[in-house]
């Protein structure tokens, strides 16, 4: 028999598609479900057949209902494949919404297409395919089998693939031999699954039905599976020819260790180059900072992931001959290069990311991270070094990849740990202002600015590397004056508790906007802004809410009047506390011509209840918000 | 080597090392490798040392090829420039043509004093089938870091003939020189066009141009006798052209040549005006006679008799036809791609499917207005962010977006059917770009300036109630026409979003207020401004002797947006704007004005105006507050861009007025 005719024999006596469901009518679907809903899986049956720890094949048919427009993206087929997760076959019928068929498509309809802007180099691509359908409600109906070439692809499955898509029915059914232990948990699902032994074989199922659709929520506590899933760990893992456990979390760091092992080995010349760098240091400390320094200044990142290069990284050979690699690469060229310099380091798997960041779940070790960064514990202290970054100082993490659980890998397996926090305390800005004002509200002084953690961060990046126009722009968004110019601008950047920290003063010339009324004037008394973005309300919010950065800004303003005055109205302090966040706004006028405005907003990073979100919401958007002006009546001279 | 060259046919990718010094330009390396700074440009990452660029239309085996060669040299300045060291170039590929050869790569570090070139493995270099007939071939330049200079060639053969490469000698970095070059065989005219600051003067003979110190140059071979007809152009010291705010694309203000093989038929010698439009004339019927653009319009098309016979049954008013017709096609076709100019299903199939891009949308709109007897066609334009279509000359790059003009009555309506949101007779604000055509027989321009884009919007406050101890007052504002279609689609889409934001932005205007009886009119009306309505109560916390009554409560001009900076290319804006805020309240009683502000106008020549206008009256008590900012002008030169800055610095410092009203004495 012909190879892929015995393939499609194979395939056909491993799924057994008998009892399906095929009744689309749209009519059927169950109002309690459908709120919010913009698409419907109607059906969704998942069948996996573990041959071996290397041959595993899938099966799926799902039906999935357009509801509207928004929900147009769940009709369009996009199915990934590479080298190690292939496409066997693939076909889809449309359907209308009383459930009459319309249209069929083959494989040889639809689109191949190579995945674009993930990667410098990449080999994943995947089979695309539109009805161009849109008379609403209508459902596609699509059947994929693939192989896969590891148990590593086929750990997680997400029942729910999105908010606003409800589901109906789903079915999994893992069938996999007796000899593979295979572990399971489950997020958000009330039914329990079956386990059953037939023959030689144990056949895990479960199925789930009547999920409604959901929304996002903002400032959502960080989960692993957020929507309902199933996620399965084994005993016997075997990828790219090394073999390994992944039932806990020591296992799962033993087996990447032993995939990328020997992968360290440094050409002579680099060897030399280490040592003349830093056999003269006078601590380990200052080894690390060199050798980083050496790292972000002749390599660059280029992620180049093909085949199995997803998860085996580049060696550090290639990595010193070419003076590129992905995140594992130059984490593993650093580690290399530290190893040659006498210092133990480790590589640590992330999920890295801003705001939608998955948590890791220390109880099941499963495939949930995009990135690695280095760990170097150094005697009482640890380096964290994120190698693809040019300008993150050694031993800084930004929000990309800080305050979150990772997983060390050390040559005895893996041990979970958290990268540092930053707290209000860490990231700060404190603005001292003096200035003199004229009725005209012509203004002249200095300003002391100290930017510390994610603000000094960023303002670093600008000073050292930022064109002229960057800089420009940075030093004109600090006042929040109709004009000005900074006559003389001075700064130092240095690392202070390891944070980025950057020390400015400059000295202006501008205009503040005073109102000139013959007998008063009137001014805004705030010149500096605190830019925190309107939040939306969520009256009806039902989960905890996580404000992930805690800072702190302090502005001390004393603006010095030319003449002498009396005030008759001052903006009235305000000083609010929760439990997230804190606001003081204290203004005062004294000797009849000097204003001093303190002001100091905290956001307090943690986990708070959802009754206290509406207060976070107001909080947020009332503080920093000054409208009320400062009157103050002329003196007779 | 005869072996090696066997080899290499075979292969998609001919990979040669620099075999010998003569090939590297060693002592344009040596003269730049120490340099760490471009002192006539400073902020430059990087400077472009070289760069040529050359398309030839050749004849290889038995079919004309499209053979476009580059080759670049680059020295890095700074860390952000390293990346430029990932080079990547798509082209298509068809069947067993399209492919990359001649592939040259070298990296020079200056290392202990001595140059050290390092090469590129075959290895590195990759190819990928994008799709669709499109291909991706790219490499990393290993071991590039500040300081180093890199060099690159390759060449790309392709069948495509008629869509040639643009070539920008200016770019984000300064360029010392920089060269392109056609060969085309003299069967096929071709047409170019130029932008450059420099006129390019004209040298007989390369050697000539090398040798002189013109900063733009050009040549061109065109004899008879020739097989092929050959032109080139040359720039020296390039300025860099970054792009900056409140800017369409600075690819419209770069320097670049633009060149276009034309058909036979057409002479290019014939570029006057009657010329001109015998091009244009020619790229409108190549349009039309696509079998999926113009020429489907032709066709009967009698699957539509139906739904347009029942659309226009009540009425027999064209204008009312034409609305009708318009948002039958807006609410009943779903459109996959808002902006599209190439459709590649007929609007048979996009009719009955419910479902299809911008292009096939608008065509099918065309069509259906025909078919209630209104004249209507497809017109094509470019969209906001791309370079700019001009008038020049007929190039088909120009242009990525088609839409419907129809006349009615003698008024062209242009119409963009591609979403729901858009009004009758308004585009969505990126088609208001200038240059359009019309693609009928006439085949005529049309401006669709964004001067035509205006936006008038009206935010009142009417106090209602006015004590000593409380204040109630009624907000309503009308949205501008761009403003309501955002937050239409924003209602649909997160109705509860919009909700949340309209409360916090009324609660930050008021200050302690409480917000009641929010409503929302017109929102199922496209053609209609939204209007937003409220009642704002305040109590206060004692009764008071004096009020200050902020006079800008909506804060029309709120922060300057025009920071000073050194500007090179001028400030374009969307539409023109026309934003109103009104105040009335009648005074208690017992109280009064104490300080009337004086009105304000500021203007900046007669582009823009601010008025901030106060009435009271003291017979009646009654106080009213009338702010305006208008703005004609969408367009404002670099030199104008101070001025502009100075302007809205003048109205941060008059706009602050604070009405003092005191208890009778």
């Amino acid at each position: 028999m012909r190879p892929i005719l015995l393939l499609a024999t194979l395939l056909a006596t491993i799924f057994c598609h008998a009892g399906e469901r095929t009744d689309y009518n749209v009519a059927n679907i169950s109002p309690a479900i459908l709120k919010q809903a913009n698409a419907v899986i109607r059906n969704r049956d998942i069948k996996v057949k573990v041959m071996s720890p290397t041959e595993i094949y899938t099966y799926e048919k799902v039906a999935v209902t357009v509801m509207d427009d928004k929900g147009a993206d769940a009709g369009r087929i996009e199915e990934y494949y590479d080298k190690l997760v292939t496409i066997e076959e693939i076909k889809a019928t449309l359907y209308d919404r009383a459930g009459k068929e319309i249209k069929r498509a083959k494989r040889r309809d639809m689109q191949d297409i190579a995945v674009y802007g993930e990667g410098f180099v990449v080999d994943t691509r995947y089979k695309s395919f539109d009805f161009h359908y849109a008379n609403y409600p209508y459902t596609v109906e699509y059947e994929i089998e693939r192989r896969v070439s590891s148990f590593f692809f086929i750990l997680d499955w997400e029942l729910q693939p999105d908010y606003n898509c409800a589901v109906e029915h789903v079915t999994l059914e893992m069938n996999y031999p007796a000899g593979q232990d295979i572990k399971y948990k489950l997020y958000h699902i009330a039914e329990q699954p079956q386990l059953k032994t037939v023959g030689e074989q144990t056949v895990f199922s479960i199925t789930v039905a009547n999920l409604p659709a959901t929304k996002r929520d903002a400032f959502a506590v960080r989960e692993t599976y957020p929507l309902p899933a199933v996620v399965f760990s084994t005993n016997k893992l075997e990828m790219g020819g090394v073999a390994g456990t992944m039932q806990n979390w020591n296992g799962f760091g033993k087996f990447y260790y032993d995939l990328n092992k020997e992968r360290d080995v440094l050409p002579e010349e680099r060897k030399a180059t280490v040592h003349q760098l830093t056999d003269t240091c006078r601590s380990a400390r200052e080894k690390v900072d060199v050798l980083y320094r050496y790292l972000q200044k002749y390599t660059r990142y280029v992620s180049i992931q093909l085949g199995i290069g997803g998860w085996q990284t580049l060696d550090a050979a290639f990595v010193s001959k070419t003076g590129y690699g992905d995140c594992k690469a130059l984490s593993n060229y650093m580690m290399a290069l530290l190893k040659e310099a006498g210092i133990p380091a480790y590589q640590a798997l992330v999920y890295a990311g801003r705001s939608n960041a998955v948590q890791m779940d220390p109880d099941l070790a499963s495939n949930v991270f995009n990135h690695v960064i280095l760990c170097v514990p150094i005697q009482k202290d640890t380096v964290w070094l994120e190698c693809t970054s040019g300008e993150l100082p050694a031993g800084y993490l930004s929000d990309f990849t800080h305050d979150r659980h990772v997983l060390l890998i050390t040559p005895s397996g893996g041990t979970v740990v958290r990268t540092p926090h930053y707290s209000f305390a860490d990231n700060k800005v404190v603005r001292k202002v003096q200035l003199k004002m004229k009725e005209s509200g012509e203004l002249t002084g200095g300003a002391a600015i100290m930017q510390c953690g994610s603000f000094g961060y960023k303002a670093d990046i600008i000073l050292r590397t930022g064109t002229s126009r960057d800089k420009e722009k940075l030093l004109n968004g600090i006042f929040n004056l109709p004009a000005y110019k900074v006559e003389k601008h001075e700064y130092n950047i240095q690392s202070v508790r390891k944070l980025p920290t950057v020390n400015e003063t400059l000295h202006i010339n501008g205009t503040s906007v005073v109102t000139n009324s013959g007998k008063r004037i009137f001014f805004d008394p705030v010149i500096t802004d605190i830019n925190i973005a309107t939040l939306i309300p969520d009256e009806n919010r039902v989960k905890p809410f996580s404000i992930r950065e805690g800072y702190e800004i302090v502005d001390t303003t004393v603006i010095t009047l030319e003449g002498k005055y009396e005030a008759e109205h001052l903006p009235k302090t305000i000083t609010v506390k929760h439990p997230f966040g804190e606001y003081e706004y204290t203004p005062s006028f004294e000797n009849g011509n000097t204003l001093t405005v303190i002001r100091r907003y905290r956001q307090i990073d943690g986990v708070y209840q959802p009754e206290l979100y509406s207060q976070f919401v107001k909080f947020a958007n009332n503080a920093g918000r000054v409208t009320e002006k400062v009157v103050l009546v002329k003196k007779e001279s | 080597m005869k072996r090696f060259l066997s080899l290499a046919l075979l292969c998609v990718f001919v990979f040669t090392v620099p075999s010998d010094a003569q090939e590297v330009d060693n002592d344009f390396v040596k003269k730049y490798i120490a340099e760490d700074v471009y002192l006539s440009d400073t902020d430059a990452s990087a400077v472009v040392l070289y760069e040529k660029g050359s398309i030839e239309i050749a004849e290889i085996a038995n079919r004309y090829m499209q053979v476009y060669k580059v080759r670049r040299m680059l020295k890095v300045l700074k860390a952000d420039a390293v990346d430029e060291a990932n080079i990547s170039e798509f082209y298509r590929s068809t069947a067993m043509t399209g492919y990359v050869s001649n592939v040259k790569v070298a990296t020079y570090n200056l290392n202990n004093g001595q140059i050290v070139q390092i090469p590129l493995e075959k290895s590195a270099i990759y190819n990928t089938d994008l799709g669709n007939g499109y291909h991706e071939f790219k490499f990393a330049l290993p071991q590039v870091k500040v300081g180093s200079i890199f060099e690159y060639s390759y060449e790309v053969y392709t069948a495509a003939v008629m869509l040639l490469p643009s070539w920008y000698f200016q770019n984000e970095y300064p360029t010392l020189r920089t060269e392109y070059e056609v060969t085309i065989p003299r069967g096929y005219p071709f047409a170019y066009v130029t932008q450059s600051t420099p006129t390019f003067k004209h040298f007989n003979s390369k050697k000539e141009a090398d040798y002189a110190s013109s900063e733009a140059y050009t040549l061109s071979i065109d004899h008879p006798s020739e097989r092929n007809a050959y032109m080139l152009w040359g720039r020296r010291n390039v300025p860099a052209m970054r792009q900056e705010p409140h800017a369409g694309n600075v690819a419209d203000y770069a320097e670049k040549v633009e060149v276009q093989i034309q058909s036979p038929d057409a002479n290019v010698s014939m570029l006057d005006s009657a010329g001109l439009k015998k091009l244009w004339k020619e790229y409108t019927r190549e349009l039309l006679s696509r079998k999926k653009f113009g020429k489907q319009l032709e066709y009967d098309n009698n699957f539509l008799d139906q739904t347009v016979s029942s659309i226009t049954a009540q009425q027999t008013d064209k204008l009312a036809n034409a609305k009708s017709i318009y948002r039958y096609v807006c609410n009943n076709i779903r459109c996959s791609d808002s902006i599209s100019i190439n459709p590649q299903r007929d609007i048979e199939k996009v009719f009955t499917s419910k479902d299809g891009d911008a292009a096939e949308v608008n065509l099918l709109l065309v069509a259906m207005l025909r078919k209630a007897g209104i004249r209507a066609s497809p017109v094509i334009l470019s969209t906001w962010g791309r370079p700019k279509a001009y008038h020049a000359y007929p190039m088909y790059n120009n242009f990525n977006h088609t839409v419907c003009v129809a006349n009615i009555g003698g008024t062209k309506y242009f119409l963009d059917a591609s979403s729901k949101y858009n009004a009758f007779g308004r585009l969505p604000y990126y088609c208001y770009t200038g240059y359009a055509r019309v693609i009928d027989e006439d085949g005529d321009y049309a401006i669709i300036s964004s001067k035509q884009n205006r936006e008038k919007s009206v935010f009142a406050i009417k106090v209602t109630e006015f004590t000593r101890n409380s204040m109630v007052m009624q907000v309503t504002q009308h949205l501008g026409m761009n403003q309501s279609r955002f937050m239409r689609k924003l209602l649909d889409e997160d109705s509860v979003k919009l909700a949340g934001l309209l409360n916090s932005r009324i609660e930050m205007m008021n200050d302690g207020g409480e917000v009641s009886k929010i409503t929302i009119e017109n929102s199922a009306d496209p053609d209609t401004n939204l209007i937003f309505r409220c009642t704002i109560s305040k109590k206060f916390e004692k009764p008071f002797d004096v009020f200050y009554l902020n006079a800008d409560q909506l804060r029309l001009v709120s922060t300057n947006p025009y920071k000073p900076m050194k500007r090179l290319m001028p400030v374009e804006m969307l539409l023109q704007e026309d934003e109103s805020y009104v105040m009335s309240l009648q005074l208690p009683e017992n109280m009064e004005l104490e300080e009337l502000p004086k009105s304000v106008k500021v203007n900046f020549e007669d582009k823009i105006t601010f008025r901030h206008l106060i009435n009271y009256s003291k017979e009646t008590n009654f106080l009213s507050i009338t702010a305006q900012l208008k703005r004609t002008e969408t367009f404002f030169t670099p030199s104008e861009y101070e001025l502009l800055s100075q302007f809205y610095e003048k109205v941060l410092t008059e706009l602050n007025h604070v009405l003092v009203l005191k208890s009778k004495s």
